[in-house]
């Protein structure tokens, strides 16, 4: 093996994280002593949320010793599993032996064994997986290239704070990784799935996602939107066809009391499987049981919240908020979402024929349900306004895009930018603010594919809808002939139909 | 240099400046006001005398009338031309890269993304905006950067010179 360089030789650990999160490469590793590699594997773990302690000269039966051990509290009491690293080349591949060595090193399962972690920068032999399948739930097998999604992921999913410092997340067993691989997203040639999203609030991402919906469904799509923000901006717009008759809530167990004078003009929404993501895979409340149909032919939606009528008002009460963990890492929930989706396109609509589209709009800010769109969907567009917050909320979603992608071990790929609400004689501060904008998205690789002018239309939809009593009036901007920003989406489903590999239009 | 046939897709008002800066390059004017005036009178002139001269300047005038400028086009023009998918990027940071808008642009950054057409691409800014590129640059080329009130032609001469 060649000589580590020496300037890798101390690393800085945090500069390393970031440099292999941001361009994952083995070499970096490979470059360190196998010592420093196994610290630098135990800080790794660190930042995973564990209390990662090194046992260092400990000898153990079976051959060289474990590593380290990781605990989940600072007074090491819980150990939670042992880990094992190898700084190896991907052309010298961990062997069974090695695994049977270190499962004798865990303690038989039925004997009270722990988990363990054998990491190696290099691969596994295909008779070494075959050990590990022989007792599962044992020893997870992490080889090069689900260390580098593993360092991705912890990377982009640790929770800056005030001070510089990053809040540790609740430990996070890279198992998952190995467990996502067994999760597909729905065959793309049929279902494409389609996040439009920014950490900024109020750059368009809803009326984005509600003119592609309606114009996707109006060129005989058959698309279904899932409303995953809280605030029900969505929901409001695309209420049922007609009021359904006044549900009686609060007879039923778990249903919410509403006064004699509302009714519940919807019945399932996305905030029922959000409270049921934690159950087993059959426990979990199914999205093909949340869909409703909206006043669209072909355009169904996943609410985000109940969609409540009273005398004076139509609003959305949605659990979403209280149950959102923020930026935080919940790999199992993110993973059972890219499940759920593609169970749901595989159900397809309600009348039985195949979804075309599934559109996840996505909230503003760090989001559990923005975590799960990105990890759930082929493709995102990026909404944006040309304003500085803006395009710090640009930087946000690709970090998490980031992170997603290496938890899924495949890419969500970014469709594009979409620049929202520039008006079409912009003083020349604006224009030059967009120029830059345009160069700097160019510079990561994102091409601009549309530009939407600002239109009083776009809010009057909303309106019509918050208003309540125009159910049967909802038209979206497509109503509007004359509508500038009806002409750019509709551009723009034009250029997406165009890069639809199964459409033929 | 800036042609016609290279600033088609600029506003009249850009073309215009695009114009007059090529004057003033070959003629080494730094006041394009005046140099903007000079020019329309010479022009006014020269259209009563020649008629060819004229014809050329109808044409032109009526080419621009029936082409849109880019600010008021439809906002299908800021969308791709159809012919066969765009090749996609990953969703994700590219390393370093960073979306700022508010600092003001390095000019040698941009010699990447426009190549040739990085000045029909400068012309694009406003005056404030390519006094702050050469600004930027002025650390690191060791002339001075015009003043502002030098106008687009220098500014953009000035970002040439040393980004390529």
């Amino acid at each position: 093996m060649s000589e580590p360089s020496p300037a890798l030789l101390s690393p800085d650990f945090e500069a390393l994280l970031s440099d292999i999160a941001h361009n994952p490469r083995s070499e970096p590793l490979l470059n360190l002593l196998p010592a420093t590699f196994a610290e630098f594997v135990g800080y790794l773990f660190t930042c995973a949320g564990y209390e990662a302690v090194s046992v260092e000269n400990q000898f153990y039966p079976n051959g060289v010793g474990v590593d380290f051990n990781l605990f989940a509290d600072l007074l090491h009491t819980d150990l939670l599993a042992r880990v094992e690293v190898r700084r190896y080349k991907p052309d010298n591949p961990l062997s069974a032996d090695a695994v049977f060595a270190f499962q004798g090193k865990l303690g038989g399962k039925h004997a009270g064994g722990v988990l363990g972690f054998l990491v190696t920068t290099g691969t596994f032999t295909g008779p070494a997986y075959h050990a590990e399948r022989e007792h599962p739930g044992l020893a997870t097998l992490i080889d090069g290239a689900h260390l580098l999604r593993y360092i991705t992921y912890v990377h982009g999913s640790r929770i800056p704070q005030a001070d510089g410092r990053y809040r540790l997340p609740r430990p996070l067993p890279p198992t998952w990784f190995r467990m996502a691989d067994l999760i597909q997203r729905p065959l793309h040639t049929k279902t494409k799935v389609l996040a439009v999203g920014n950490n900024r609030g109020g750059v368009g991402k809803t009326v984005t996602a509600l003119e592609l919906g309606i114009g996707l469904a109006k060129r005989g799509k058959r698309v279904v939107v899932v409303d995953l923000d809280g605030q029900g901006s969505l929901t409001l717009a695309l209420p049922p066809p007609t009021p359904a008759p006044a549900k009686k809530s609060g007879k039923k167990s778990g249903d919410e009391v509403l006064p004699e004078s509302s009714q519940a003009l919807s019945t399932g929404d996305i905030s029922q499987y959000f409270a049921s993501s934690s159950l087993p895979d059959n426990e979990r409340i199914a999205l093909a049981s949340l869909v409703g149909a909206t006043v669209f032919p072909h355009l169904w939606l996943i609410a985000s919240g109940k969609l409540i009528q009273d005398a004076s008002s139509v609003r959305v009460r949605s659990s979403l908020h209280a149950m959102d963990t923020g930026g935080s890492a919940h790999p199992e929930d993110e993973v059972a979402f890219v499940s759920a989706i593609a169970d749901l396109s595989r159900h397809g609509a309600p009348d039985g024929t195949p979804y075309d589209w599934i559109l996840l709009d996505t909230p503003p800010a760090q989001s559990r349900y923005t975590r799960a769109a990105l990890a759930a969907a082929h493709e995102v567009l990026l909404c944006t306004g040309v304003e500085a917050f803006a395009a710090q909320g640009a930087n946000g979603l690709l970090d998490t895009a980031d992170a997603m992608r290496a938890l899924m071990g495949s890419g969500t790929e970014l469709i594009g930018a979409l620049i929202t609400r520039f008006p079409a004689s912009p003083k020349s501060t604006l224009q030059d603010e967009k120029l830059k904008l345009i160069n700097q998205l160019a510079k990561q690789g994102v091409p601009v594919i549309g530009e939407i002018p600002p239109d009083d239309k776009v809010d009057l939809t909303n309106r019509n809808a918050v208003q309540g009593g125009v159910f049967d009036k909802v038209k979206g901007l497509f109503g509007f002939a004359t509508s500038s920003a009806a002409i750019a989406y509709g551009n723009l489903i034009g250029h997406l139909l165009q890069e639809a590999p199964h459409d033929d239009s | 240099m800036t042609t016609a046939s290279t600033t088609r897709t600029l506003t009249p008002s850009q073309r215009s400046a695009a114009a007059v800066g090529r004057v003033a390059q070959r003629l080494a004017i730094e006041e394009i006001r005046a140099l903007s005036a000079a020019l329309a009178e010479v022009a006014a002139d020269e259209v009563e005398k020649n008629t060819g001269f004229a014809e050329r300047v109808k044409r032109r005038y009526q080419e621009m009338k029936a082409k849109p400028s880019r600010a008021s086009q439809s906002p299908k023009s800021s969308l791709p031309k159809r012919g066969g998918p765009q090749p996609r990027v990953a969703a994700g940071r590219t390393p370093g890269e960073h979306i700022d808008i508010v600092s003001p642009t390095d000019p040698r950054t941009l010699v990447p993304l426009y190549g040739q057409d990085l000045e029909a691409h400068l012309e694009e800014y406003s005056v404030r905006a390519l006094w702050d590129m050469a600004r930027v640059l002025t650390p690191h080329v060791g002339e001075k950067a015009p003043a502002q009130k030098s106008g687009r032609a220098a500014l953009i001469a000035y970002i040439l010179r040393y980004v390529r």
